[in-house]
C-alpha cells in the first residue's frame, strides 16, 4: 500500500524536477543565445518583426521580469507561434502530438509482448541455443542507430517483400473513399470506434513498421532484463523448493519466477520510454510520421525554433510524469522497493 | 588492461588507497591478474578490440591508406555515381561517385574526435561536481544532485538539438551540446564512490593525519571511481557517436560534403530503395559496429574490474 506521505515526497520531488527543467530551458533559450529574439523570429525576418518580437518577449527588461513572463506563458499555454505551420505551437502539438503517442505506445507494446515471453524463454534454458541467439540479437539491437533499423525495415518489407507501405499514417485513397473522424487522434482508436474497418486496417499496416523500429531499442533492453532477472529468480530458494514439490517446471517459471522478476522489468521499461520518445524523432523523419518529431525535425530545417522549445519541454514533462507513475506502480506493487532507504 | 596501470589504480599496495580497495572488497594487484586472465580469452573482446584498433588506425591514417584521399574529404567524382561493390572499391562508391571506404574512414575521424572530446569533457566536469558535492554534503550535495536531475530529466537528443539550435550548428557546439548533455551521469557515479567511502575509517585516518580535503579526493576517492568511470566512459564512447550521428541525420552537424556518418545516411538514404544499398547502408554499419565495440569492450572491463564475478 501507498502512504500518502511518501507519494506527497515523490511528487513533491518530481514538481522540483520540472521547476528545474524550466528553469535550464529559460538559461538556453533567453540567457545563452546573443539574441533571442532573431532565435525565435527566424532568418528570413525582417528587423521590425525582430523588434516587435523583442517587445513580446521584454528581452528589454531584467531577466526576473522575464523569466516570470515566461513562466506565465507557458502556465496559459502559449508555446508561441510556429514560422513554418503558421500556427500557434499549442494547436501544432494538438495535432502532431497524438501521432507520437500513438506510435510511441504501439512500439513499447510490441517490445513488452515480445521482450518478457522471450526473456522468460531464454531464462528457462539458460546457455541454450534461444538464449545465445536472443543475446546476440539484444546486444545488436541495442546498439544499432535507430534511423539505420528504419532504412533497413523499410527496404526489406516495402521494397523486397511488399508487405508493407513505405511510410506514412495512411493511404491518401484510404482516407478519401472512408474519412476518419478524429476523436482522440489516435487512428487505431477512431477508426475502430467509428467502424470504419478499411482505415483501421490501412492504419495499422501502415503503424506496424516505424512501431517496430521505435521498439527495438526497448525490445533489446527488456528482453536481457527479464532474461536477466529471471534466470536469477530461478535460482532463489524458493524455486528449488517448488521443485522439490513436484511443480511442473512451465509452472514454476511463470507462477513463481517471473513474478519476482517483473519489478526491474516493470522500471527499465518506464526508462526505456524516454529512448522511444527520442528514437520516435528519426524515425518519424524517416517514415513521414505526422507527429512531433517531424514537427521538430521539420523546425530544424526550416530554423523555426518555438516548436523545437515546444516539443522538448512537453516530451521531458511527459518523461518525468512516465518515471513518477512507474516509481509509484513499483512501490504500491512491492513496498520494499521504496528508494527512501526505510525498509519495512 | 595498461590503461588500468598507467592511471595508478593498479600497484599501490601499502597505501591507503590500496587498503581502501580492499575494504570496499575491491582489487589487489594479484586478484586483478586473474580476473584479467579470466576475461582474455573471450572472442568477443578480440574481435572488438581488433576492430576499434582498425577503425582508429584507418581513421588516425586515412589520407595515407586510401588512394581517394580527396574523395574522402569531399572531391566528387561523378563519372564513379553509385558504383556498386568491386576490387577497386571494396564498399562501393557513393552518390557523388566517391569511394565509400574512403569516405568511412574521414567520417570515423569526426565521429571518433567528437566521441573522445565529448566524453573526456563530461567525466571531467563529473568528477569535479561528484567529488566535491559527495564531499561536501548537506546543501551543496543536494543543489547538485538535483541540477543533475533536471538534467537527466531531458531525453537526451531532444536536450542536444536544443542546445546545438542555440549555440549554431558545426563541430565545437556540438560537442558542448553533447558534452552538457552528458555530465551528470558521472557526476552521479563518482559522487556515489564518494559517499561510500566518505565514513569509511582509512578516510577518518587520513583526516585525522591532516591531509587536506582536495588531497583526499585526488588520492583516496578519485582513485576508487576510477574502474567504474572507465567502464562508463568506454561503454559512453559508443552511445556519444549514435546520438551524434543522430544529431547529424537530422542536419545539426557537419554540414556536406564532410565525411560525417550521419550525414552520410541521411544523404545516402533516397539511393538506397533504388538498389544502392551500400551509401547508407556502409555508414550505418560503422556506426553500429563502432558502438557495439565500445559497449562490449565496456562489459570485459567491468567483468575485469568486479571481483564478485567468478569465471
Amino acid at each position: 500500500m501507498l502512504r500518502a506521505g511518501y507519494l506527497l515526497r515523490r511528487i513533491a520531488a518530481a514538481l522540483v524536477v520540472i521547476a528545474g527543467v524550466l528553469t535550464l530551458t529559460f538559461v538556453i533559450t533567453r540567457v545563452l543565445p546573443s539574441d533571442p529574439a532573431r532565435l525565435v523570429a527566424g532568418q528570413r525576418a525582417s528587423p521590425e518583426q525582430v523588434a516587435l518580437i523583442r517587445q513580446e518577449l521584454g528581452l528589454d527588461r531584467p531577466l526576473s521580469v522575464q523569466f516570470v513572463h515566461y513562466l506565465d506563458n507557458l502556465a496559459h499555454g502559449d508555446l508561441g507561434t510556429s514560422l513554418a505551420t503558421g500556427r500557434s505551437v499549442r494547436t501544432d502539438l494538438g495535432i502532431f502530438l497524438p501521432a507520437t503517442l500513438e506510435l510511441v505506445l504501439c512500439g513499447m507494446a510490441l517490445a513488452l509482448l515480445i521482450g518478457i515471453p522471450a526473456g522468460v524463454l531464454a531464462a528457462a534454458r539458460e546457455r541454450g541455443v534461444f538464449d545465445r541467439a536472443t543475446g546476440l540479437a539484444a546486444i545488436l539491437g541495442a546498439a544499432a542507430p535507430v534511423f539505420a533499423l528504419a532504412l533497413l525495415a523499410q527496404q526489406i518489407f516495402f521494397n523486397q517483400l511488399h508487405w508493407l507501405p513505405l511510410n506514412g499514417r495512411l493511404d491518401s485513397d484510404v482516407s478519401f473513399a472512408h474519412p476518419v473522424t478524429a476523436i482522440t487522434g489516435f487512428l487505431l482508436l477512431d477508426t475502430a470506434l467509428t467502424g470504419n474497418w478499411t482505415a483501421w486496417r490501412d492504419a495499422l499496416a501502415h503503424i506496424l513498421l516505424p512501431a517496430l523500429v521505435v521498439a527495438i531499442y526497448p525490445l533489446s533492453i527488456v528482453l536481457r532484463m527479464t532474461r536477466n532477472t529471471t534466470a536469477e529468480a530461478l535460482r532463489q530458494p524458493h524455486i528449488t523448493v517448488a521443485h522439490a514439490k513436484g511443480l511442473h517446471g512451465r509452472t514454476v517459471v511463470l507462477r513463481h519466477a517471473l513474478r519476482s522478476a517483473m519489478l526491474p522489468v516493470l522500471t527499465i521499461a518506464g526508462l526505456t520510454f524516454a529512448y522511444a520518445i527520442t528514437g520516435t524523432i528519426l524515425v518519424e523523419l524517416i517514415f513521414r510520421w505526422p507527429g512531433i518529431g517531424k514537427y521538430v525535425a521539420d523546425a530544424i530545417v526550416a530554423k523555426d525554433f518555438p516548436p523545437i522549445l515546444a516539443v522538448t519541454l512537453v516530451s521531458t514533462v511527459i518523461f518525468v510524469a512516465v518515471t513518477l507513475g512507474v516509481d509509484l506502480l513499483r512501490v504500491a506493487l512491492d513496498p520494499r522497493t521504496r528508494d527512501d532507504g526505510v525498509t519495512r | 588492461m595498461d590503461v588500468l596501470r598507467r592511471s595508478g589504480a593498479v600497484g599501490d599496495a601499502g597505501t591507503a588507497a590500496g587498503d581502501a580497495r580492499r575494504v570496499t572488497g575491491a582489487a589487489t594487484g594479484r586478484g586483478r591478474t586473474r580476473r584479467w586472465r579470466r576475461v582474455a580469452g573471450r572472442p568477443a573482446l578480440w574481435l572488438s578490440g581488433l576492430f576499434l584498433a582498425a577503425v582508429v588506425a584507418g581513421a588516425l591514417l586515412a589520407p595515407w591508406v586510401t588512394p581517394y584521399a580527396d574523395e574522402g574529404a569531399g572531391a566528387p567524382n561523378i563519372a564513379h555515381k553509385l558504383l556498386a561493390p568491386s576490387w577497386e572499391h571494396p564498399l562501393g562508391a557513393d552518390e557523388m561517385g566517391r569511394d565509400m571506404l574512403a569516405r568511412v574512414l574521414y567520417g570515423a575521424r569526426s565521429s571518433l574526435a567528437l566521441a573522445l572530446l565529448v566524453v573526456s569533457s563530461s567525466v571531467v566536469v563529473g568528477v569535479i561536481v561528484g567529488l566535491a558535492a559527495g564531499y561536501a554534503g548537506g546543501w551543496a550535495d543536494e543543489a547538485a544532485m538535483r541540477t543533475t536531475d533536471v538534467f537527466l530529466a531531458f531525453p537526451n537528443l531532444l536536450l542536444a538539438i536544443l542546445l546545438v539550435t542555440v549555440l549554431g550548428g558545426g563541430f565545437v557546439s556540438t560537442v558542448l551540446a553533447l558534452a552538457l548533455v552528458w555530465w551528470p551521469i558521472y557526476a552521479l557515479l563518482v559522487r556515489g564512490q564518494v559517499v561510500s567511502l566518505r565514513s569509511q575509517p582509512f578516510i577518518e585516518a587520513a583526516r585525522a593525519t591532516g591531509v587536506t580535503p582536495l588531497g583526499i579526493m585526488r588520492r583516496h576517492l578519485l582513485p576508487n571511481a576510477l574502474t567504474p568511470l572507465l567502464v562508463y566512459a568506454t561503454i559512453d564512447l559508443g552511445a556519444v557517436i549514435l546520438v551524434a550521428a543522430g544529431l547529424s541525420f537530422i542536419g545539426l552537424g557537419p554540414q556536406p560534403p564532410a565525411a560525417d556518418w550521419g550525414v552520410m545516411i541521411y544523404s545516402g538514404r533516397q539511393y538506397v530503395l533504388g538498389g544502392s544499398w551500400w551509401v547508407a547502408g556502409v555508414p550505418g554499419l560503422a556506426i553500429m559496429l563502432t558502438a557495439l565495440a565500445f559497449a562490449v569492450l565496456g562489459d570485459t572491463l567491468r567483468d575485469a574490474g568486479d571481483p564478485r564475478q567468478r569465471g
